[in-house]
């Protein structure tokens, strides 16, 4: 598939034109999403007009912006004016339809992307599956039998196949990274605030981060400056150090996990840092979400909890339970595992890991091996972006180039501010046949 | 948690809890208070230093 940059490119110089790719886009989706079932809802009115519109401008000699042309789609907890945002629950079925669309929709809008639809993902973004009790599962495109994780599944799988180059999904817990990992496609889930998530559904204030899938490092640099409304300027280190992060990282990884991080690492060169406190800043991201979900759902949940997802609707209930002194100490934890994040980027640049534990599980297991052991898929693919999500750093999950086998990712953090040399590192390591994504089988 | 402790917790909430979601909220409960575990162990020895 051509890069963004490139259909942007074409569209603006006149040699494509923005609705034949809407349309192609469009029917691409309904003869192949069969197979998938990434997509909740194609926007075919939507899109054609703004694709019109875009044409209309190259027409009259103006400039449709960075991303003319460019088709994607967004997770279903993003408002889109018009529509209804499930946020991938029947229980918001009948809501009110969005006013206008979220800032982030707008400013890809803005800078000339079609929106063609809306994705599938965990319902309320509580799970590492997209196993959606109301939409049906998205399953993964290199093996549909397997999951494509969670919870931003549709999105990763929509980019996988190959149905749109960009789409937008969310990261509490890791459902940017985790589906990114097991559908071999670019994720980021950016520092605190980068990105702007008003005209998201929430789910858990202190941890939400929106982010974009892409198929490139470049695709997904330029995505997240049209995103954060800046371009990103190098500075800082010309060689950036590295370091893999050991212990927990180590200890629950699969082999597959274990070799893409050593293949990163011998291309980037560097040693290994600790991490203290990964197992508790894992426990401590489980509690805060629980309770937060919990808190924000309790209403609803006194009105219809029997429309909620049976698996999703429990783990609410429970944490609504959960004392506030719980919160209380999660939070005081969270100040201190910050700090010594910020102290371990002085000892490194860049910090790498798994972004899972393993490879797409089956479906029909719903287990993975941790430590020799089986243990619920749903619960632990996020091991090892749990701890990070507390952090609040920018972290992007890369495909590792492993042509024939079922892609995994690699995350890559950074000191928020510091993207543009992430970016910069990301690109060389891609440039150099270390990471890029999978193409999935014909 | 007893049948009492239960309503007990529904009562706090607010929220009639439907019956045939007793079993799925145990077992949430039961993960999450071993995250707890995780953590308040971390809070008392850091309180202790």
């Amino acid at each position: 598939m051509t890069s963004i940059a490139d259909i942007a490119a074409r569209v603006r110089e006149g040699s494509l034109s923005a609705v034949d790719l809407a349309e192609r886009t469009l029917e691409d989706v309904q003869a192949r999403d069969g197979r998938y079932n990434s997509f909740t809802r194609l926007l075919e009115e939507r899109a054609l007009r703004d694709a019109q519109s875009v044409d209309a401008l190259v027409a009259r000699g103006d400039d449709p912006g960075p991303l003319a042309g460019v088709p994607f789609a967004v997770k279903d907890l993003y408002d889109v004016a018009g529509q209804v945002t499930t946020a991938g629950s029947a229980v918001r079925r009948n809501a009110a339809p969005a006013a206008r669309d979220a800032v982030a929709v707008a400013r890809l809008k803005a800078a000339g992307a079609v929106l063609v639809g809306t994705l599938n993902m965990d319902e309320f973004a509580y799970g590492f599956a997209t196993v959606n009790a109301h939409y049906g599962v998205t399953r993964n495109p290199h093996d549909p039998e397997r999951l494509a994780g969670g919870s931003s599944g549709g999105s990763a799988a929509a980019v996988a196949a190959g149905l749109v180059p960009l789409t937008l999904g969310s990261d509490t817990n890791g459902s940017v990274r985790v589906p990114a990992s097991l559908c071999g496609v670019w994720g980021i889930r950016p520092g605190d605030g980068a990105l702007p998530s008003e005209g998201t559904y929430p789910f858990v204030e202190m941890l939400d981060q929106i982010g974009p899938f892409a198929r490139s490092a470049g695709d997904l640099a330029l995505a997240y400056e049209v995103l954060a409304g800046r371009k990103l300027s190098v500075g800082g280190s010309a060689a950036p150090r590295a370091a893999r992060l050991d212990g927990w990282f180590v200890r629950y990884a699969g082999p597959d996990a274990l070799e893409a991080v050593e293949e990163v690492m011998a291309a980037l060169g560097g040693g290994t840092v600790s991490l203290p406190d990964a197992e508790i800043a894992r426990s401590a991201s489980f509690l805060i979400t629980a309770a937060e979900g919990g808190a924000l759902h309790l209403p609803a949940l006194r009105r219809q909890a029997m429309d909620y997802d049976p698996a999703v609707r429990d783990r609410l209930i429970a944490g609504a339970m959960l004392p506030a002194a719980l919160l209380v100490k999660a939070r005081r934890f969270r100040h201190v595992f910050r700090a010594k994040i910020d102290a371990l980027f002085s000892e490194a640049d860049i910090l790498v890991a798994p972004a899972t534990p393993t490879t797409a599980p089956r479906i029909d297991e719903g287990t993975i091996l941790i430590d020799g052991k089986p243990v619920s898929a749903r619960a632990n693919l996020g091991l090892f972006t749990q701890p990070l999500s507390l952090a609040g750093i920018p972290v992007v999950a890369a495909p590792v180039r492993r042509p024939g086998r079922l892609p995994i990712g690699v995350q890559f953090a950074i000191s928020p501010g510091r993207e543009a040399l992430l970016f910069d590192v990301l690109r060389r390591l891609e440039q150099n046949g270390v990471l890029g994504v999978a193409e999935v089988p014909s | 948690m007893t049948d009492q402790e239960f309503q007990a917790a529904a009562e706090l909430l607010a929220f009639e809890i439907p019956e045939p979601c007793r079993e799925g909220i145990e077992a949430n409960q039961h993960l999450l208070a071993a995250h707890a575990r995780i953590l308040d162990q971390w809070i008392e020895e850091r309180d202790e230093r």
